[in-house]
């Protein structure tokens, strides 16, 4: 299972997330492939994909619950593999499915997590009253468990994380199954994290959830990480093809004929006047394309232009695949 | 305040002023107090282990509790009224707290012996199953720390069980008819078999993996409480009616040494269950062997003790009789089944993984003597073959001491037993030395768990039995009565069958022992690239990142590393 890596076991890289040309294999599946990325210390990651795209796996390795096949992870400078105590001192796990005891409350459930990371007295209670301000389920406090809602769950178990006071935290999905008002406290409550210098690393599989909250992101399919950076970037090189739709009320077969001999142009559809195809360029160049339409002689009514979307970038980066 | 009403003008106070101040400091002090005694419980409450202070909360919530707590009161309160009108009326002036005290025993084996340990199970099992494991698997408990909080639970409930019935028990105690040691030995019968069968269903838990495992697990450990109710059942009843038969030596002896067992069994069994729950990188291995050689010495040693004692006439007033077997022939057969032992959980060790992580290596002793004595105590398959067959080695040693030491008295049969034990330790060593091979081979396709190694162990062991046995059936045409030769020196059942019944006829037992010394050796020599490995330093931020911790548990605490005997 292990691979014996020699005696580098501590990353010299400092605090923050680091995974190391992370593999993963179970049988004849690769879940994770070659996965390399760095969260710095103090940022949020979105930690982007489709189901069954390896975040999981590479979520749980991080979270000292599982081993990778080759490779290593880091937690603040501590291996996962080799020093898992060490990680799980400065780590906050919230999966995305997480169990509950029967017959315990909300206050006994993070009571006994409080106990498990060993805090004790007065600084044991101090983060308990935090972690029920800030998750904001001190009405809940004496009620069981089993009778939450999916939301208060959330809560509940982004509290559980959070009660050692955390330098990282790993959050599996948190919002899926929310409904929108939970989502965005959700959201702030993220944020409020982020403000506070928390390293986060956040997964989902809805790249515009995690855009405004995220310093960077990372997509990922099949176990392979596709692409990184900050969403800006990820747009910046995704949208250099713009989407143009141009109305030609006259001459549009030479329109047409134009346009495929333009090296910039691809994807030429023609919709009876309309024109729609991707265009190489930066609006400069859109202007001269259009001029030299109309210098063909072309009678251009209208033109449209967009760029890609989030979803759209998304769905341009994956291409739906599972394992 | 208080002291300067009391110390300065309580004095000079009228006697009803005086009053009136006393009072008022008592109803002052007493919140106090109750506060000061609240700060202690709770820093009491903290050094406890978190899965206990959960465990018991949540078990006096739960419905399980309630139904057996208030069951085993309506019952115990229901025989003694039921029970006392039974024996109505010779109970003023006939001893009848034997008969109380049996439907007693009854009454509290079911939750002791069932209800218990069937929950402790559950409660392991279902932190597997229900996810939950895992997120205290990301916490800084150890998995000791879980298994032995589950332990602490149960343990707890044990108790509130006790205390529950122990007035029922003074009221039969009343009655006459039984003594205060008899009493306490069944009581501790009671307690040891419960912890046992608890342990035994914490082990059961983590190894079970799948709805099949869980189901076979299940049903595994329902069989053993099952026989635990029976044979328990038999002891406790048996002492009750006729009290204890043995001499106060006897007794005592029994009592410790049931406890020794009973600690060394759950240690062992503990250690492995936490190690199933471990991560693989983390040693799992080191704990358990030195569980094993505990409840080694402890046993051997409890076993000698005994024998010793035994063989002087009157220190037993009666002593279990095994239908046709000597004290000698006892031994015997008790070290080698001991080496069997050794050997069903050396296979285990033999199909460890050979790989050392560099966290292992870390711990890997530095000195050189720590390299010659505590090297068998690391992880690792050849290691763990050599500390196996030293195991059955030592229970040979002892059935040679055995054989020794009770000769003199009882020498009918001697050559027949020491070729009996030579053998076995022969054929333990050549078929752990072979399972490591096979271990080596099959880890080149797959990876696997230890226990495929006592599959490997078991295959092997048929293989050599039956494979000569069939060939030779074969070739003699079926002869009717089979004739033992040379040739079927792998055929352990039947070579070992030879020595038993006809002891000086046949050498075979020199000739497996030899071998089997050959295979050990040959594995000795092939061990060295296995020992080679030298401890790798910890990394400076880890090692003092440790150090903080330790710190802020206990700030004189001396750094000591325990496999490095020439810094400690």
């Amino acid at each position: 299972m292990i691979q014996a890596t020699g005696v580098g076991v501590h990353s010299e890289s400092g605090g923050g997330i680091e995974l190391n040309r992370l593999y993963r294999v179970f049988g004849k599946t690769v879940a994770v492939r070659d996965v390399t990325f760095t969260v710095p210390a103090g940022s949020v990651f979105g930690y982007i994909g489709p189901n069954g795209a390896g975040k999981t796996t590479s979520m749980r390795i991080l979270a000292t619950l599982d081993l990778p096949t080759y490779g290593d992870a880091f937690v603040d400078g501590f291996s996962v593999i080799h020093d898992p105590e060490l990680v799980r001192r400065r780590l906050g796990f919230m999966p995305d499915a997480f169990g509950t005891y029967r017959d315990v409350s909300c206050a006994e459930y993070l009571d006994f997590f409080a106990r498990a990371y060993g805090l004790v007295g007065r600084d044991r209670q101090r983060r308990l009253d935090w972690v029920t301000d800030f998750t904001g389920i001190g009405g809940m406090r004496d009620k069981p468990i089993s009778g939450l809602s999916k939301g208060m769950k959330q809560r509940l178990c982004l509290g559980r994380a959070l009660i050692h006071d955390p330098a990282v935290l790993i959050l599996d999905e948190p919002a899926a199954g929310l409904d929108p008002r939970a989502r965005i406290e959700l959201r702030r409550m993220i944020g409020s994290l982020a403000a506070e210098s928390k390293t986060v690393l956040i997964s989902s599989h809805i790249l515009t959830e995690l855009a405004e909250i995220c310093d960077r992101v990372g997509i990922i399919e099949q176990g392979e990480l596709l692409v990184t950076g900050t969403v800006e970037e990820i747009k910046q090189a995704q949208q250099q093809t713009r989407e143009l739709t141009i109305r030609v009320i006259a001459e549009i077969d030479a329109a047409l004929g134009f346009l495929q001999q333009e090296a910039n142009c691809e994807n030429i559809i023609r919709d009876g006047e309309l024109l729609r195809f991707g265009f190489h360029g930066d609006v400069d160049g859109q202007a001269e394309l259009i001029t030299a339409l109309v210098g063909q002689g072309c009678r251009i009514a209208e033109v449209h232009s967009h760029q890609r979307s989030l979803e759209d970038i998304f769905l341009h980066i994956t291409e739906g695949l599972v394992q | 305040m208080s002291e300067s009403i009391t110390g300065q003008t309580a004095g000079n106070l009228p006697v009803d002023e005086r009053a009136e101040a006393r009072s008022a400091e008592d109803a002052r002090t007493w919140p106090e107090r109750l506060r000061a005694v609240e700060a202690w419980l709770e820093k009491v409450g903290d050094s406890l282990n978190p899965i206990l202070v959960k465990e018991t909360r949540q078990a006096l919530k739960s419905r399980q509790f309630l139904i057996t707590f208030s069951l085993l009161l309506v019952a115990s309160f229901g025989w003694s009224v039921a029970g006392s009108l039974m024996q109505m009326p010779a109970i003023y002036y006939r001893p009848s707290a034997p008969q109380l005290l049996v439907g007693y025993y009854l009454i509290l084996a079911v939750p002791m012996l069932f209800v218990v340990p069937l929950a402790a199970y559950r409660s392991l099992a279902a932190e597997i199953d229900d996810g939950t494991l895992e997120l205290l698997r990301v916490t800084t408990l150890t998995p000791m720390q879980v298994v032995v909080g589950k332990l602490c639970s149960a343990l707890l409930q044990m108790m509130l069980y006790f205390v529950t019935l122990i007035p029922c028990v003074a009221y039969a105690y009343a009655l006459r008819g039984t003594d205060l040691p008899t009493l306490i030995a069944l009581l501790e019968l009671v307690l040891l078999a419960a912890v046992q069968m608890t342990v035994f269903g914490l082990f059961l838990a983590p190894l079970s993996t799948g709805r099949a495992g869980q189901l076979t697990a299940l049903i595994a450990l329902v069989g053993a409480l099952t026989m635990a109710e029976y044979v328990v059942g038999i002891q406790a009843i048996v002492l009750i009616l006729q009290a204890d038969p043995l001499s106060p030596w006897a007794t005592i002896f029994l009592s410790f040494g049931g406890v020794a067992l009973v600690a060394t069994n759950s240690y062992l069994l503990m250690s492995t269950a936490a190690a199933v729950l471990a991560p693989a990188c983390a040693n799992r291995s080191t704990k358990v062997r030195v569980a094993l050689l505990v409840q080694q010495l402890v046993f051997l040693g409890l076993l000698a003790y005994a024998v010793v004692e035994i063989h002087q006439p009157g220190r037993f007033v009666s002593i279990p009789q095994f239908p046709g077997l000597s004290l000698l022939e006892l031994v015997v057969w008790i070290g080698i089944a001991d080496a069997v032992y050794w050997a069903l959980i050396g296979s285990m060790m033999a199909a460890e993984s050979p790989v050392l992580t560099p966290r292992v290596r870390r711990e890997l002793p530095r000195s050189f003597v720590g390299r010659a004595f505590l090297t068998f105590l690391m992880p690792g398959p050849s290691t763990g073959v050599v500390l196996a067959i030293l195991g059955a080695a030592s229970a040979l040693l002892f059935v040679w001491g055995g054989i020794w030491y009770l000769e003199a008295r009882d020498a009918a049969g001697m050559d027949r037993l020491a070729a009996v034990s030579l053998a076995v330790f022969g054929y333990l060593a050549i078929f752990l030395v072979i399972t490591r091979w096979a271990a080596i081979l099959l880890r080149r396709v797959t990876d696997f768990r230890p226990s495929v190694g006592l599959a490997l162990l078991v295959v092997l062991a048929l293989v050599a039995a039956l494979v000569p046995y069939s060939l030779y059936m074969v070739i003699a045409d079926f002869p009717s009565q089979p004739n033992y030769s040379y040739w079927q020196l792998p055929n352990w059942a039947w070579t070992i069958g030879v020595l038993v019944q006809s002891p000086g006829r046949w050498n075979s037992h020199w000739f497996v022992f030899g071998a089997g010394l050959v295979f050990l050796l040959g594995h000795l020599a092939f061990l060295g690239p296995i020992v080679m490995p030298q401890r790798i330093p910890t990394p400076v931020r880890v090692e003092r990142e440790q150090q903080r911790i330790r710190g802020s548990r206990r700030e004189d605490e001396p750094e000591i590393d325990p496999l490095a005997l020439e810094e400690a």
